[in-house]
């Protein structure tokens, strides 16, 4: 083999070996994908999870015995937050504003669980209110160091 | 002498690049099952997840009095009227052990039965191989009185139905793919 040809199988080798490596390199991303869409999975149904239990709650502090028809009877939107109680015994669904958590699931761990909730717009529920409204946006925001991004669900109460 | 040597050469040359791509597409073909392996997997849980609900979310409609009969950890009795003719139904779900999914090649998974006023009904297994249910009351404090159950935490393991050949996300000795789903449900009615 002269000199040329050694040249040409080196660089035609090194090339494959690039191929190569990259080959794998997006087939172990593909992998990767995969498994951050598990943790999304179960992010999601922790979020989901968080918002059941919320449901269940009345909707201010004001409407634990009877609704009211005068929003100012509310419970001011600076005001937003437990009024005293600590959790499991939340009453009503801004007593979860600023709450958060951690928790622990079978395939990853150190997830946080974070509430915020804030009124909104009556005609526009993207904008928040600074003033009380009949309609309460509780976002849930599920963090993990396995997710590059969060996963977030959002739900707005009315009174009922 | 000098060609002797280029032959061996590029036979040894040829024979890496051979065995390269041999390598390559072995690990693609894997890489694949995996995939699918893993897609049907997060399916299948899907679709559990979704059966359960749906039936729970029911529990207590049309009944006037307590309307859960058995609450323990595999196994759940319930009165609804869960298809709307006016007569309130017993729905119960348990599972079974794993001796019952045969069929398939993973040999922890189990059925879940659904039977509605005694008529039993047991779909595919799905890779079920645990599910565990939990009973919350107002506050999200487990309770075993049934009058006062308000949340039902159900949480599902599953894992992949054919074991995995060549892949280094599973445990050596049990070579499945494993998911797990929880979800808290509060059915509207009790």
């Amino acid at each position: 083999m002269n000199n040329l040809q050694s040249i040409l199988t080196m660089g035609s080798i090194f090339i494959l070996s690039l191929v190569s490596l990259n080959f794998n390199s997006s087939l172990l991303q593909n992998n990767t994908v995969e498994l951050e869409n598990k943790v999304y999975l179960t992010a999601f149904s922790l979020a989901d999870d968080m918002i059941e239990e919320i449901k269940q709650k009345a909707f201010d502090e004001k409407t634990l015995v009877f609704p009211t028809v005068n929003r100012s009877t509310l419970t001011p939107a600076g005001s937003l937050g437990k009024e005293g109680e600590n959790y499991p015994y939340f009453d009503d669904v801004d007593d979860y504003n600023n709450y958060s958590r951690d928790a622990d699931e079978p395939h990853a761990e150190k997830y946080h669980i974070a509430v915020k909730v804030y009124y909104v717009s009556e005609t526009d529920p993207d904008t928040e209110s600074s003033t009380q409204t009949f309609h309460k946006r509780v976002d849930v925001t599920v963090s993990s160091p396995y997710l590059n991004n969060n996963a977030k669900l959002t739900f707005i109460f009315t009174q009922k | 002498m000098s060609i002797l040597i280029d032959i061996l050469g590029s036979s040894f040359i040829g024979g890496l690049i051979l065995l390269l791509i041999l390598k390559l597409n072995l690990f693609a073909n894997s890489s694949g099952v995996t995939s699918d392996n893993e897609l049907k997997l997060q399916q299948n849980a899907k679709t559990l997840a979704e059966i359960v609900n749906y039936d729970f979310r029911k529990i207590g409609y049309d009944c006037d009095s307590t309307s859960i009969a058995v609450a323990d950890s595999n196994r759940i009795k319930f009165y609804a009227d869960i298809d709307r003719n006016g007569t309130v139904d017993i729905i119960e779900y348990y599972a079974s052990d794993s001796t019952k999914a045969l069929g398939t090649e993973n040999p922890r998974d189990i059925i879940l039965y659904r039977t509605v006023n005694g008529v039993e009904m047991g779909g595919p297994t799905l890779g079920l191989t645990k599910i565990k249910l939990s009973y919350l009351d107002q506050f999200n404090i487990v309770t075993n009185i049934l009058a006062n159950i308000r949340y039902i935490k159900v949480e599902l393991w599953v894992e992949s139905e054919i074991r995995e050949q060549e892949s280094n996300f599973v445990n050596p000795n049990h070579p499945y793919l494993f998911t797990y789903w929880e979800m808290k449900i509060n059915p509207r009615n009790i």
